[in-house]
């Protein structure tokens, strides 16, 4: 642990990344104890009585169309962003880095197959990919997940088979190969470490973007359906009642902005002092 | 002639990307769907029609004959019927391209240039007030869902201060007369100032909420080239040889510092291509984001895969431009 | 000997996330017309922070000369505006050639433009430039037409490339020029034939050369008298043939004894350029001396003229070092 120290400190001193790494923590605690943060659980039951009232101390947040608090639904929200965004970065790392790794330490017709098809789905921006997938099975919050999956590990291969591709011609796996490595032994402990720095800093851009893009499919009706209380299904909602109800939209809104600003910023922070090739910061 | 020999081997290029589109849209079609007939039919469908969609597209043949006649389809420029509004989707995408391409272009290249610009400018004032400011929007640009700042810049300037029209993309009746379909276009051309204001202020909010993450992006990237060109070795000899600052500046870092819209490209494309949908939907704007997103509502499958493989197709030439742009830029490009 | 510049008391920081380092400290360097002065030292030694601290082109933010003068017929480059150093001083009276050329020229433009830009304020018209040049790019064995100036920098080789910048060098008929390790980014064959040119274009002109470098063997081609640089402080100063017959300085001695050998024996200094952020006190050689006494570690030495024009800087100056 000793070995990190010098790393944690030079994070620390960038503010904005720890501020972001403050909204994280905050996001999973809200997450996990949403049942007692909340001002109420009872979220999916509709009280016509109380529909598309503004902010007051009753609902910080307002009412939705169907008199339910918002507040509580932003809260509980928050449990299905991060499932989401979890699962769906998870899943395309294990997909996406062992096949960078293969194609971009081997140099066979497999690698170029892998190629070619994380190519294809390059050229495809990741929402209209997810829309499409999720049209052909029912959507859902499960179909958004596999949806999102499908279409991001792409990034995660590309990003690994550089680096496995310049690694094979190096000296030092020759070397590690010339003393009899084999090949699993050489991408496991060899290859893989090196790619770990790209991989750490693409997972948690990508959180963000996961984020934006499965709130996307929720506004646009590809995933999440009614009556969950995820933010992008909210916004959809809440279009029907401007422009009088504009809690309805602001406050949704600004807790996705909220939690993708967290995972830019503290991103930004990781990368800066982990690998600092990559600023673009230009510091 | 490098230049030429250049575009031909991208040209080239592109073709196995577009089978791949078409093997992709296939197999999502016939593959991945439990019943792909229910996708065709439309969930609506009672089991008569359904028996005429399942002869009427072969699905009771064997998989590969099912591909066969997928492909030739594909290449008479039959994507199918839209359940959604009863038309040709092929017809349907024809025709709302130049609202989105106008929309979509509008917005890049404004991103672009104003972005370049800034980009430059915080570079220059590295720490000043404004270099936070922007650094503060460029963060908050990215991070921002576009359907939500749709909707905020729909209620506040639209609806609130009734600055801008909140949906549209020109009154009922100002329509300029039709020429390339490009409403800024052709109320140029013809003169028609106030069809050309009319359809601008249309124009101004989607466009601005399409290109935020744009020109976030590119203020970042070209903040960062500028500084590292700053302090380059090339830079350095420059100056050390007593190269004025201005034309330090003004022509060689400009030139470094044009060329980063152009490599990020696809990151840009890809933004605003899937930013269309929403941004589209938001404010009723009648292209193929518009479409795209009502149809999903629908489950209208034949419309979602012609949109799918459309925005292919646009990600794939749009590339390819930029990739010529940056030959023409950057002498380095062609000799790889 | 006329004075052309001297450098004096010249001290450089830099600032950076581990804390500032002491690049240059005290430098002392004094270069007289028409000679040929190198500087040697191992990398990290402030070598190539000298070179353009004399320019006044050291970057800015990290780096910053916190004292000394340079001063140059008559002014102090220091104290010069950025404008008069670029009208005067920069690319006119003093050149640069840089260790790297492909870092060096800006990859998105031809080297036909970028000569023209640097040489625009000259006073001279296009096609003077333009014959000049090609002149000098005869004399330095590259092809002396104008299809090399619409050529692009990649599309030339190390050797070629180096070749222009030497050129573009020699072209205002400068009264000096600093070579910063022109030769080391290029193959062994190829850097004796440029050293070869290099220093037959220079005696031709006169012209008074501040050649930086880590490769003894190559100081000792092209240059009058040596300079020995270590961890930012002159060690030692003595004309060349000196210097290879009898260096004093025990820094320079270890230097000379690291090259390759008849005997076979692989000999090394022992220990590590210091940390420049928290250097050794007094001489900053002396964590590695073997000859170092108390004194050494609390006071830098002075630069002694030990014998006519040679100069070291060293506590045990008074004796021969055995």
């Amino acid at each position: 642990m000793t070995s990190y120290m010098p790393w944690i400190r030079q994070f620390l001193r960038d503010r904005l990344a720890v501020f972001g790494l403050l909204i994280i923590l905050a996001l999973v605690l809200v997450a996990v104890f949403a049942p007692y943060l909340a001002p109420t659980t009872d979220i999916y039951s509709v009280h016509l009585s109380e529909r598309l009232q503004s902010p007051s101390a009753e609902h910080a947040f307002g009412t939705d169309n169907q008199g339910r608090d918002i507040l509580s639904r932003v809260i509980f929200g928050t449990r299905i962003t991060i499932l989401i965004a979890v699962i769906a970065v998870g899943a395309s790392l294990f997909i996406g880095v062992p096949l960078g790794l293969i194609a971009g330490y081997f140099d066979n017709w497999l690698s170029g197959i892998i190629q070619r098809i994380s190519d294809i789905f390059l050229s495809i921006p990741q929402l209209i990919l997810a829309i499409a997938i999720a049209a052909a099975l029912k959507p859902s919050i499960t179909t958004a997940i596999l949806a999102l999956s499908i279409t991001y590990w792409p990034w995660f291969s590309r990003l690994v088979f550089a680096q496995a591709r310049s690694l094979r011609v190096s000296t030092f796996i020759e070397a590690t190969r010339a003393l009899g490595a084999s090949n699993a032994r050489i991408i496991f402990l060899h290859v893989l470490p090196n790619v770990l720095t790209p991989i750490i800093i693409r997972s948690t851009i990508g959180m963000g973007y996961t984020i934006l893009t499965a709130a996307a499919l929720g506004f646009l009706g590809a995933g999440a359906q009614a009556p969950s209380p995820e933010w992008g299904l909210a916004l959809a909602e809440a279009r029907e009642f401007l422009p009088n109800a504009w809690w309805f939209a602001l406050f949704p809104g600004l807790a996705i902005f909220t939690v993708v600003m967290a995972f830019n910023m503290f991103g930004d922070g990781l990368r800066d002092v982990i690998d600092p090739r990559l600023r673009i910061s230009g510091k | 002639m490098k230049l030429t020999i250049y575009i031909a081997r991208r040209l080239i290029y592109v073709i196995p990307i577009l089978v791949g589109l078409i093997i992709i849209g296939f197999f999502l079609f016939y593959l991945i769907p439990a019943d792909p007939v229910r996708l065709i039919a439309g969930p609506y469908a009672d089991s008569e029609q359904i028996q005429m969609v399942k002869k009427q597209y072969g699905l009771d043949a064997p998989l590969y004959l099912q591909f066969l006649r997928y492909v030739l389809r594909f290449f008479k420029g039959d994507l199918g019927v839209s359940v959604y509004t009863s038309r040709p989707v092929m017809q349907e995408l024809v025709s709302r391209t130049p609202a989105t391409l106008e929309l979509a272009a509008i917005s890049l290249f404004g991103a672009i240039i104003l972005g370049t610009f800034i980009g430059i400018f915080v570079a220059l004032r590295r720490d000043s007030w404004a270099d936070h400011l922007f650094r503060a929007i460029t963060i908050g640009g990215l991070a921002v869902a576009s359907f939500w700042l749709a909707i905020l810049l729909q209620l506040y300037l639209g609806y609130e201060l009734d600055l801008f029209p909140i949906g549209g993309r020109i009154t009922a009746g100002m329509t300029p007369k039709h020429i390339t379909g490009f409403y800024l276009l052709d109320s140029l051309i013809t003169l028609d100032m106030k069809a050309f204001l009319n359809s601008f202020k249309h124009l101004a909010l989607p466009a601005i909420t399409l290109a935020l993450p744009c020109f976030a992006t590119i203020v970042r990237f070209v903040r960062g080239g500028v500084l590292d060109a700053l302090q380059s070795e090339y830079v350095l000899y420059e100056r050390a040889m007593g190269l004025s600052r201005n034309t330090l500046i003004y022509k060689y870092i400009l030139r470094n510092a044009m060329t980063v819209p152009v490599v990020q490209i696809g990151l840009l494309l890809g933004y605003t291509i899937a930013g269309t949908l929403v941004v589209e939907k938001v404010f009723s704007w009648p292209g193929i984001g518009n479409f795209a997103a009502s149809s999903i509502i629908m489950f209208d499958y034949n419309a979602v895969l012609g949109v799918t493989i459309w925005s292919g197709i646009a990600f794939c030439f749009g590339t390819l431009i930029a990739d010529v742009v940056l030959a023409l830029v950057d002498p380095r490009e062609v000799s790889k | 000997m006329t004075e052309l510049i001297n450098v004096s008391a010249l001290s450089v920081h830099f600032d950076t996330d581990k804390g500032k380092v002491h690049a240059l400290d005290q430098v002392d360097l004094v270069l007289a017309k028409g000679e040929a002065v190198a500087i040697v030292g191992e990398s990290g030694s402030g070598k190539t922070t000298l070179g353009r601290a004399i320019l006044n082109v050291v970057p800015s933010p990290p780096g910053e000369i916190i004292k000394g003068r340079v001063m140059f017929q008559g002014e102090n480059i220091l104290q010069m505006s950025e404008d008069d150093c670029n009208a005067k001083i920069r690319g006119k009276l003093i050149t640069l050639i840089p260790q790297d050329p492909f870092a060096s020229a800006n990859p998105l433009f031809s080297i036909g433009t970028q000569l023209k830009d640097i040489f625009r304020s000259s006073g001279e018209g296009e096609k003077e430039m333009n014959l000049k040049l090609l002149s000098l790019f005869r004399q330095l064995q590259l092809p002396a037409d104008k299809s090399l100036l619409r050529k692009y920098p990649h599309e030339l080789s190390g050797g070629q490339l180096q070749r222009v910048m030497i050129a573009a060098s020699l072209l205002p008929n400068p009264a000096m020029i600093v070579a910063d390790e022109p030769t080391t980014s290029l193959d062994v064959t190829v850097e004796a034939q440029i050293l070869r040119l290099f220093r037959q274009a220079v005696m031709e002109r006169s012209v008074t050369v501040l050649y930086i470098t880590h490769n003894l063997a190559v100081a000792k081609k092209v240059s009058h008298r040596i300079v020995v640089l270590y961890a930012g402080q002159i060690m030692e100063s003595a004309p060349t043939e000196v210097f290879f017959r009898h260096t004093m300085h025990p820094y320079s001695r270890k230097l000379l004894g690291c090259l390759p050998n008849p005997d076979g024996a692989i000999r090394d200094i022992g220990g590590s350029i210091p940390n420049l952020i928290d250097p050794p006190k007094g001489c900053r050689f002396h964590p590695r001396c073997q000859y170092a006494e108390s004194r050494c570690s609390q006071e830098r030495p002075a630069l002694n003229e030990i014998e006519h024009r040679h100069w070291i800087s060293c506590h045990r100056s008074r004796f021969q070092v055995a």
